[in-house]
């Protein structure tokens, strides 16, 4: 079984936690977390994650500016972005798109829904749902 | 004159095992295993259908799981988090983080009541602070 690796970002430990109790029983995925857009970028380069799974509003670097810096970067330019949005806030799933995220989530996150999106980007239904 | 019938002929004259002659009884026991068997088909269309309705509902009780299952994650972390600190400034914060990313409201003010009878603004986003600086409780 491929073990895939999702790095969840985020700044709010309690969005954090949410997105752990979701994914941690859920077979052979690694979790690696990063607290902001920078540490996002930072980790993305140095593990390389399958999937990252990124809030909008964050200290240092917002996750639409992380986005774009992720995208740029040639190794990791391919790597499927979920972002994290607050609902009172389309126009962020806009922006987050233009500036090359694959799909989107809104608060509060509903766990059928994150894991749907998750099996979408990398094909692990058996492993996620094992 | 041949006692054939003309099928049992042609089958026999291209050279192929002509078909066992059907007698009146051997005609009475096919036609009561057709019976049988088409009462054996009624019941288990009978068990199919029954097994579509449990699959159903087997499969709407999943959803129903899943949906509690996700509110009990929700009430758990935040339980959790509520429990994680006893200092003021730790806790407002850690209601603030629940009500936007675990209730998902969009506008939120928290107050406490002053010794002045008034509600005071202790926390909020969403909204004009100012205009909830200071609140009658009635």
């Amino acid at each position: 079984m491929t073990r895939k690796k999702i790095l969840l970002v985020d700044d709010s430990t309690t969005a954090l936690l949410m997105e752990q109790m979701i994914l941690k029983n859920r077979a052979d995925i690694e979790l690696i977390v990063a607290r902001d857009g920078q540490e996002a970028v930072e980790k993305t380069l140095a593990e390389l994650p399958d999937l990252i799974v990124m809030d909008v509003v964050m200290p240092r670097m917002t996750g639409i500016e992380a986005c774009k810096q992720i995208r740029v970067q040639g190794p990791t330019r391919h790597i499927p972005i979920i972002l994290v949005t607050t609902r009172g806030e389309p126009e962020n799933v806009e922006i987050g798109y233009a500036s090359g995220c694959n799909d989107y989530v809104a608060k509060p996150i509903i766990a059928s829904e994150l894991i749907t999106k998750i099996e979408d980007f990398i094909g692990a239904k058996e492993e996620v749902l094992r | 004159m041949s006692d054939q019938t003309p099928e049992r002929a042609a089958a026999t004259d291209g050279n192929r095992p002509a078909p066992p002659a059907v007698t009146q009884e051997g005609e009475r026991n096919l036609f009561a295993k057709m019976h049988v068997l088409e009462a054996e088909r009624a019941h288990l269309a009978e068990k199919v259908l029954a097994l579509r309705t449990e699959q159903q509902h087997l499969l709407e009780r999943y959803v129903e799981l899943e949906e509690q299952n996700s509110t009990l994650t929700t009430l758990y972390v935040a339980c959790q988090r509520l429990h994680s600190s006893l200092e003021r400034a730790e806790v407002l914060h850690t209601v603030r983080e629940i009500i936007a990313n675990l209730v998902g409201c969009e506008e939120y003010v928290l107050f406490s009541l002053a010794p002045d009878g008034w509600l005071h603004r202790l926390d909020s986003f969403g909204v004009n602070a100012e205009a909830y600086a200071r609140v009658s409780p009635g």
